[in-house]
């Protein structure tokens, strides 16, 4: 078996840390809207230490991001891919920082907090459902995501043409932003 | 963790992707409106990027310092280790480096094909060619 990736050119630490240094405005909303769109679903994590773990993952060389890659998509999918390695950190107590450990402390990996996060989330599935009254499509959109269908079999499902789709998915994104937030600010 | 909390997890995972899959394709106003709409500012934005940058930046800091300190701790171990042997063992093992790199004989020394060094010479030599990562440490000399 051969790996596609393994001969791609990456940046190295170097150029990332050029790249983080360096950015716009624009990706700086960018990667803001995500880390916290994810600290809100994670409950209890600030934004800024997913981002700072994801800087840290890619500048010393742990992620490498393949140079035909968006950096700022390779960010927030540093981001996405270190929650899968909150047990693994968890070991490593001795952070140089502290900051590690008090980012496991609160976004740990038990089973009971992946439930209790999932709770939260199929509570706003009931909120969509309310705020849309009789159109069932924002919550089969939703929980067709959730169950892992593709973008493609959703819309033929929902009977919807792309842009009436896109239009319907971006709804559901800022209603699912907004409580989110509103129920971390409560 | 079984496999309810595993499908939590991954439902989870799958609510993010949904979450931020068009973060990269807003345009700049749609953008502003989301933040705005969960009561980030701009101000906030470039706060939070630039606190996590600079808690990188020393955080990176402690880590190479971290490993500049083992590599000191390192070399002092290796340093003792030479110490550790006499004049003899240092002297053939000198010889033993010599007869492989002829051409490193010292030209003062050359004469003499390194033979007739003092104990007090090799060490010295020894140490420095241990220093350089000529020879190493770990390979113990033989008694003479």
């Amino acid at each position: 078996m051969t790996d596609e990736n393994a001969a791609k050119p990456v940046h190295s630490p170097e150029e990332m840390s050029a790249i983080i240094g360096a950015i716009s405005q624009e990706d700086i909303d960018r990667l803001t809207l995500a880390a916290a769109s994810l600290a809100n679903m994670l409950g209890g994590v600030d934004g800024g230490d997913l981002l700072h773990d994801a800087f840290v993952a890619s500048t010393i060389g742990k992620r490498r991001c393949p140079k035909d890659v968006n950096p700022v998509a390779f960010l927030i999918g540093a981001m996405r891919s270190n929650l899968s390695n909150l047990r693994r950190k968890s070991l490593h107590t001795e952070s140089s920082t502290g900051q590690e450990d008090d980012l496991v402390a609160i976004a740990d990996d038990t089973p009971e907090r992946w439930m209790e996060r999932m709770e939260i989330l199929k509570g706003i599935a009931e909120e969509l459902k309310e705020a849309f009254g009789d159109d069932e499509r924002p919550l089969l959109v939703l929980e067709g995501r959730l169950d892992g269908m593709t973008r493609d079999e959703i819309r033929e499902l929902v009977e919807l043409d792309w842009p009436q789709f896109e239009s319907l998915e971006k709804k559901i994104r800022r209603f699912m932003s907004k409580r989110l937030s509103e129920r971390r600010a409560a | 963790m079984n496999s309810h909390s595993n499908k939590s997890k991954d439902q989870f995972l799958r609510a993010f992707d949904f979450l931020a899959e068009d973060v990269e394709s807003l345009s700049p106003t749609e953008l502003r409106a989301a933040l705005d709409e969960i009561g980030i500012s701009a101000t906030d934005a470039q706060s939070m990027v630039k606190k996590a940058s600079e808690s990188c930046q020393r955080q990176i800091g402690a880590l190479k310092f971290a490993q500049a300190k083992q590599i000191l701790k390192e070399r002092s171990d290796e340093i003792s280790k030479v110490v550790s042997i006499n004049g003899a063992q240092a002297k053939a093992a000198l010889q033993s480096y010599w007869k492989q790199n002829p051409s490193e004989i010292p030209t003062t020394l050359a004469a003499r094909k390194g033979a007739g060094i003092s104990e007090e010479t090799a060490l010295k030599i020894y140490q420095s060619l241990v220093d350089l990562g000529a020879i190493s440490a770990e390979d113990e000399p033989n008694d003479v």
